[in-house]
């Protein structure tokens, strides 16, 4: 057989780098905790909906755009489908239509516009849908159980499509979140991460007197922008990758820690585990404990 | 690397996946790195999904900021109801004042921030100067999103908790912070009141009768 022409080794390459199996622990992991934060957001939300997103409530009397919304007319219908589609999708129970219903039910919400959430929240609904459709519910969910007590058990390793496709997506958010600083005054003068903490609107810590500890944000200004401007390329470098993802867990741990804007760090805190090894997801998916659980997956 | 041909599927399916991940890529890049004509073309694409909730493309935290600072901001909506009871109807952080240690986002908080600073309010939170800041609040009012938060309170017995309302004032807080010097200067102000009945809307003067406490805030005097 003659040797492969470029063409050919290049849509190998393509194919390999999409399809190649892979253990479905990651993606189990990354479905409970995507789910766990809905819940969360839902739990938050659930007190003041009426107020801010009901038929006469905030939104409806400030906002043109708004009155014509379907979160308006139908606004306990998309946050129960959206509490119970998210409670459903972390269990892993009908995991494709709970996580899809949660998708649409969530861009329902984001499409309402910015003046109540964050950033995250138009980034979930494709998150959602990439996990819903993956080999995420073939381990630690009710589907698992439920299919492995028919004596028909669901592969516990699966083409790797969909653990690419949300390693593309964090890239691509770290792209939009990076690069379009890299001629920001504001974030080459490193006094980003002062702005941010001196704004009782992001703050943890509203009167915190931010003007002694400028040095430090300075220097964890930059280191932000630097973090971010090299991700999307050292995330796809194999002996870079795992230091970069924690570098990239420490940094939204520390966002967390100082600023509440909604579900933005647990997110990604969540996706980057698409960068660590699978062993680390099989690790920690095993202290859960959960009846039933597969044990570790070679490769 | 698997060494025999993919099959048709194989490969159909690796392509739209790879056609997915280079629009995702391209459409996540920002105009100051990708060549314009290309975002150009690109913009509609993220503007339509956004419109849909879908926008893994967003943009965080811009700094084209000068050394001028955002520090504060708080609203509070107070209703005369037609028997002439004074009520608060709401006020965003609840006492104007959050709790030295925030461990929870109030997404009515939220809303009620972004709604002003969305619509030309942000800026009030930054200038020292009083003319800038004179032109800012002319901006902000011209925005007529001030006069529409009134209005939902006199109308919306959501906001209004059912009462029959006669008039509702705006009242407005918002201070600075200097990144050089760490000087913070707060302004409170009523910015207007709507009567309901007739929705005629009449520019209110003076300060509020409580201002938050704000630690380091010095208040300017308002004209």
């Amino acid at each position: 057989m003659s040797a492969p022409g470029l063409l050919q080794r290049v849509e190998l390459a393509v194919v390999d780098w999409f399809l190649k199996p892979a253990p479905v622990a990651t993606l189990a992991l990354i479905r409970i905790m995507l789910g766990l934060v809905m819940v969360a957001c839902m739990v938050q939300y659930i007190p003041d909906v009426e107020w801010l997103f009901g038929y006469d409530g905030l939104l409806a009397n400030v906002l043109k755009r708004y009155p014509d919304h379907p979160l308006r007319h139908h606004t306990w219908l998309v946050f129960g489908l959206l509490t119970v589609s998210s409670v459903s999708f972390t269990l892993g129970f009908a995991t494709r239509i709970s996580g899809l219903t949660a998708a649409v039910m969530q861009a329902t919400v984001a499409s309402s516009g910015y003046f109540h959430s964050w950033g995250w929240s138009t980034v979930m609904p494709v998150v959602l849908a990439i996990v819903a459709l993956s080999p995420g519910r073939n381990a630690w969910s009710v589907d698992a159980w439920i299919a492995e007590r028919r004596g028909r058990p669901l592969p516990r390793v699966a083409p790797r499509w969909s653990l690419r496709l949300l390693q593309v997506h964090v890239m691509a958010i770290y792209i939009a979140a990076g690069w379009h600083r890299i001629n920001d005054v504001g974030w080459i003068n490193g006094e980003m991460v002062y702005a941010a903490v001196a704004n009782s609107m992001y703050t943890r810590l509203p009167y915190i007197d931010p003007q002694p500890l400028k040095p430090v944000f300075s220097v964890m200004t930059w280191a932000t922008e630097i973090i971010e401007l090299v991700a999307p390329f050292f995330l796809w470098v194999r002996k870079a990758r795992v230091p970069v993802a924690l570098g990239l867990v420490l940094l939204h741990l520390g966002l967390e820690l100082s600023a509440t804007i909604g579900y933005w760090q647990f997110m990604m805190m969540t996706l980057l585990w698409v960068f660590l090894p699978v062993s680390w997801a099989e690790g920690a998916l095993r202290r859960l404990r959960i009846p039933g659980a597969p044990g570790p997956t070679a490769g | 690397m698997t060494t025999t041909r993919p099959s048709a599927a194989q490969r159909a399916a690796a392509l739209l996946l790879l056609t997915y991940s280079v629009a995702v890529t391209i459409l996540a890049m920002p105009k100051e790195v990708l060549p314009d004509a290309v975002h150009k073309k690109t913009q509609a694409t993220r503007d339509k999904l956004d419109k849909l909730g879908i926008n893994p493309w967003h943009f965080v935290f811009p700094g084209r900021r000068d050394h001028q600072k955002r520090r504060h901001i708080a609203t509070r909506y107070v209703g005369v109801t037609t028997s002439g009871q004074k009520v608060v109807l709401h006020e965003g952080p609840e006492g104007l004042t959050n709790p030295p240690v925030r461990l929870f986002d109030s997404i009515k908080d939220t809303a009620s921030h972004k709604i002003l600073t969305m619509a030309h309010g942000g800026p009030l939170m930054r200038f020292r100067d009083d003319e800038v800041w004179a032109k800012r609040y002319d901006a902000f009012l011209e925005s007529r999103r001030p006069h529409k938060l009134m209005q939902a309170f006199c109308e919306s017995a959501v906001l209004n908790g059912g009462r029959e309302m006669d008039s509702v004032v705006m009242e407005l807080f918002t201070a600075g912070i200097d990144y050089n010097t760490g000087e913070q200067y707060g302004r409170a102000l009523r910015v207007g009141r709507l009567h309901c009945k007739s929705s005629t809307y009449s520019r209110a003067h003076g300060t509020p009768d409580t201002l938050p406490d704000w630690p380091g805030v010095v208040w300017q005097v308002m004209q």
